[in-house]
């Protein structure tokens, strides 16, 4: 008798694909999480936009529109370029508004901007009726729900530049990643993403077949992309030397939850939530990795280390281990939706990604600040900028005295985890509902 | 964005001051060493991090290249990035220009290399990087960011509504009267959050600028001054009210031999002016003997250098009691020598508005033909001439041919020039220790002895020019000291000083 585990590993990828991956094991890995890219490449056209809203259900297609791939893209290069920005200003420091990092986040920015205002104008003057009735009315135009929200992140991230420009004269450059203009961008990047995942989404829903939905692998990649945003967001709170402290456990655990659950609750993925946290650990450990191979030094005084390659992100949260916990209660309880399995889900996922996650990112950071991680692999402390002179704190965790991990955080990590996982699952089942 | 800018509004566009010097972090250094004699510029941002200015004009013809580094005192020329190429100045052959960030708070000394063919000259311009300024945020970009965040408030509020309303209908269906219901209180929901978010903004904005104003600007620092009669002397006790920590007031260092300047300026008239040296009785402690100045109420400005090259001019007022006996005892406190004071204010005759009678039949004379002009780098050139006319010879007072007081009649701007600009030589030479092989942590006595000595024995002559630039408009007065026959003596010049732009018909 097969578990409901094995039943979806087996039915989910046929013996073609398992010969395809004794060839080519990272295509084998993507497509076990649903996403060939063979086929998004070859499967649509520039022109068949209106034929892709509604998608074939038939089994071969694994592919998505040309718009949500380049989406996708665009939100790719908005996570790729935020990361390269912050190892630019721990590296080098100085920079314009033409630095390569600058370039790629204003690349996405305008291209899902104005890719976005394209779909809009197009289904609103469409003669076409599946296209236009494949919107939502926004000021007498129409548009996919993803497009409107992803205009709106282009718009705030457009304000954010001026605001950002005037806040550096007034107070200084902020050297710091929150800042009220800071935040406006930010808010800007996580809607801008946020539109190419329902838009990629929408597509998903669309599809009659459950099993085998179009674009539901770029949807997994784009909640990835967006489970990187927020760590990037929290990343003066997530340092490995940071997470011994209750603060750490709060911020990680009323945040985590949400973006995981929400958006696994829309995949079509076996592994949903494994698969986004696997997906937010790859690109962040590819920075990792990618990122110190490039010689770099700084340009601004005062140098109290003198990096002498580009300075990379800390090693990622592992996630993908209570995430895979997370994944399993949702197999368990089963995919239904209803308010009392919700009601019985909410407490479960809390309680497995606290405790979980404490236990190994608890374990996870003693390593990290070891000198066992100060290797290409982990980076131990290559994170520590250029202005972060060396000292014994590099390798200690930091405000143990003050705010260390206690049973009462633990229990308010626990809360804010049970909150976010409710509120999760109620925009998760939103999500899984949204076809515009 | 309404919010926010109701607050901008509140903003004042106010430098504030309490820096070297006061009203002003510009500095202007000129050298004449060869082979590149250079004057240079440097014009702090007033906030950090920022990005200060640096113009380098060589008085000389054949430089190839300036470079200029800027070092922070901490890190050190170890801890400094190579040097920026300082470009050439299109229509000026002999100005160039670069900008230079000024990351961390504190001195900075920026290294000046300018090249020739016959040489290099290599020099120390100290600089102070603090926060000084508070920017209101302009018109137009209020109203564009305000459209902005009207535009983004209203979208993101219809996009919620039509979410709500229609995203989860299959294509082409209708939305039902319940979904319509639905999208609204979902719109409302989001006015609701965004009205939340836009107050939390606020409030975050406001501590923002709260913590800049309260922790990162830099704050005056105030002197208690109070004068006593001692054995038949008027003795002014400065007390520099700093907390109480021993890092928030680092060791001084003496500045052409002092470890303090005070001007004294009596208020409003600001006709007696006294330039004293007091000697120091502990850390934060200093005591000097007034000289025979009329009583009345006057304002202080005490020029400092720390051992990490920061300049500081402190501030006080004080009220100097007339001295009823004024035989002094033989036990009483003896006046530093190179102590000078002078009463009399500019004459009102508009032809002798650029001269001023020196005693003696000598006469001070400036050639302020040209107005003053707010930002524009100026030459202040005095002659001293003898009775007969002939040109007085001068003799080093304190290590230079002569010091000047300039200050505007409110006192918002004050500024202590001597012929090599308004740089603290005190903190060019402590910089010069730091960057030599093994810089010193501390400044030790014997460092500090070799800063008392003299900057420059080999006087060149007359005229006696100061290089300045003038920070903000407003009418200024100009005390001008030159030693001669051994005894001080003071010119006072007053001159308007306008905004760039404005016709000069007023002179």
């Amino acid at each position: 008798m097969m578990s409901n585990l094995q039943k979806d590993f087996y039915t989910d990828f046929s013996f073609v694909d398992i010969h395809r991956a004794r060839r080519n094991f990272p295509i084998f890995i993507v497509h076990r999480f649903g996403y060939d890219f063979c086929a998004m490449q070859s499967s649509t056209t520039l022109g068949d936009l209106g034929a892709s809203l509604t998608p074939p259900a038939t089994k071969s297609s694994f592919g998505t529109p040309w718009y949500c791939q380049l989406i996708v893209f665009a939100a790719t290069c908005i996570l790729v370029g935020i990361v390269w920005d912050i190892s630019w200003h721990s590296t080098i420091g100085r920079d314009t508004f033409w630095t390569p990092a600058h370039i790629c986040i204003h690349l996405g920015g305008s291209l899902g901007g104005f890719l976005c205002g394209w779909l809009v104008l197009r289904a609103t003057f469409s003669p076409d009726e599946a296209i236009r009735g494949a919107g939502v009315r926004v000021w007498g135009f129409r548009g996919p729900l993803g497009a409107w929200v992803t205009i709106w992140g282009a718009l705030a991230m457009l304000t954010s530049a001026p605001f950002d420009n005037w806040w550096h004269d007034a107070y200084g450059l902020d050297v710091e990643i929150l800042s009220p203009p800071h935040s406006v961008l930010a808010a800007g990047m996580y809607f801008h993403v946020v539109g190419g995942l329902l838009l990629v989404l929408s597509y998903q829903n669309r599809s009659a077949d459950e099993r085998r939905a179009g674009g539901r692998g770029l949807y997994v990649f784009a909640a990835g992309i967006l489970v990187g945003l927020a760590a990037i967001m929290m990343t003066e709170k997530s340092l490995p030397n940071q997470q011994h402290g209750g603060l750490f456990y709060k911020i990680s655990c009323g945040v985590y939850p949400f973006f995981l659950v929400a958006m696994a609750r829309a995949s079509k993925l076996a592994w949903p939530t494994t698969a986004i946290a696997g997906i937010y650990m790859g690109l962040m450990c590819l920075a990792v990795w990618i990122l110190p191979l490039f010689p770099a030094q700084p340009l601004l005084a005062p140098i109290y280390n003198p990096v002498k390659s580009m300075v990379p992100p800390a090693f990622p949260l592992l996630l993908i281990v209570p995430a895979f916990a997370m994944d399993l209660i949702f197999r368990w309880i089963g995919r239904g939706r209803g308010w009392k399995r919700d009601l019985l889900l909410a407490p479960l996922l809390a309680t497995a990604f606290t405790a979980l996650f404490m236990v190994t990112q608890w374990n996870f950071s003693e390593h990290l600040i070891s000198p066992a991680a100060e290797n290409r692999f982990f980076a131990g402390s290559g994170f520590f900028t250029y202005v972060d002179a060396r000292t014994e704190m590099w390798n200690k965790f930091w405000d143990l005295k003050t705010g260390g991990l206690t049973t009462s955080s633990a229990l308010v990590a626990w809360g804010l985890a049970l909150a976010a996982s409710a509120a999760g699952l109620a925009v998760g089942n939103w999500m899984a509902r949204v076809k515009r | 964005m309404r919010l926010d800018r109701l607050l901008v509004l509140l903003w004042l566009l106010l430098p504030l001051s309490a820096h070297a010097h006061i009203g002003s972090l510009t500095v202007v250094y000129e050298s004449h060493a060869p082979p590149v004699p250079v004057r240079v510029i440097i014009r702090p941002p007033g906030v950090v991090p920022g990005l200060a200015t640096i113009d380098v004009r060589v008085l000389t013809n054949g430089v190839k290249r300036v470079t200029v580094l800027p070092v922070h005192w901490r890190a050190g020329v170890d801890g400094s990035p190579p040097p920026d190429v300082a470009k050439p100045v299109e229509g000026d052959p002999n100005l160039f220009h670069a900008e230079l960030w000024l990351m961390a708070r504190g001195a900075y000394s920026v290294h000046v290399e300018a090249q020739t063919s016959a040489g290099s000259t290599k020099f120390i311009v100290p600089v102070n990087s603090l926060a000084t300024t508070r920017l209101p945020m302009p018109g137009a970009l209020s109203g564009i960011l305000i459209a902005l965040g009207v535009l983004l408030f209203s979208l993101a509020v219809t996009v919620v509504t039509a979410g709500v309303r229609e995203s989860v209908l299959d294509p082409g269906t209708e939305p039902s009267s319940l979904r319509r219901r639905l999208g609204r209180a979902a719109g409302a929901g989001a006015v609701v959050m965004l009205a939340l978010a836009i107050y939390g903004g606020r409030a975050w904005w406001n501590a923002e600028d709260r913590d800049y104003r309260n922790n990162k600007m830099h704050q005056p620092v105030e002197c208690d001054v109070k004068v006593r009669i001692e054995d038949g002397q008027r003795i002014a006790r400065l007390t520099v009210l700093t907390n109480e920590s021993r890092a928030s007031w680092p060791g001084l260092v003496p500045d052409h031999g002092k470890l303090m300047h005070v001007f004294m300026m009596r208020e409003p008239q600001m006709d007696v002016l006294a330039h004293l040296h007091p000697v120091r009785r502990s850390h934060r402690l200093f005591e000097v003997v007034l000289p025979p100045v009329p009583a009345g109420n006057y304002r202080l400005y005490a020029d400092v250098t720390h051992e990490t090259g920061l300049a500081q001019t402190l501030t006080a007022t004080t009220t100097v009691p007339e001295l009823v006996d004024a035989t002094k005892t033989a036990d009483g406190m003896i006046a530093d020598a190179d102590d000078s004071w002078h009463l009399g204010a500019p004459t009102d005759a508009a032809a002798k508005k650029f001269e001023s009678d020196l005693g003696d039949g000598r006469v001070m004379k400036w050639d302020g033909a040209q107005v003053p002009v707010v930002g524009r780098e100026a030459t202040l050139r005095f002659t001293i001439h003898e009775a007969n006319g002939s040109l007085s010879k001068l003799d080093a007072y304190m290590g230079m041919l002569g010091h000047a007081a300039i200050r505007r009649d409110d006192g918002a701007v004050f500024t202590h020039l001597h012929p090599a600009g308004s740089v603290s030589m005190a903190a060019q030479q402590v910089f010069q220790i730091r960057a030599g092989e093994k810089p010193p942590k501390r400044i030790t006595p014997e460092m500090m002895e070799q800063l008392c000595q003299p900057p420059n024995a080999n006087l060149p002559q007359q005229p006696l020019m100061f290089p300045y630039e003038f920070p903000q408009p407003g009418r200024y007065r100009i005390w001008v000291q030159a030693k001669i026959g051994g005894v001080v003596r003071t010119g006072v010049f007053d001159t308007e000083v306008i905004e760039a732009g404005l016709k000069t018909a007023a002179k």
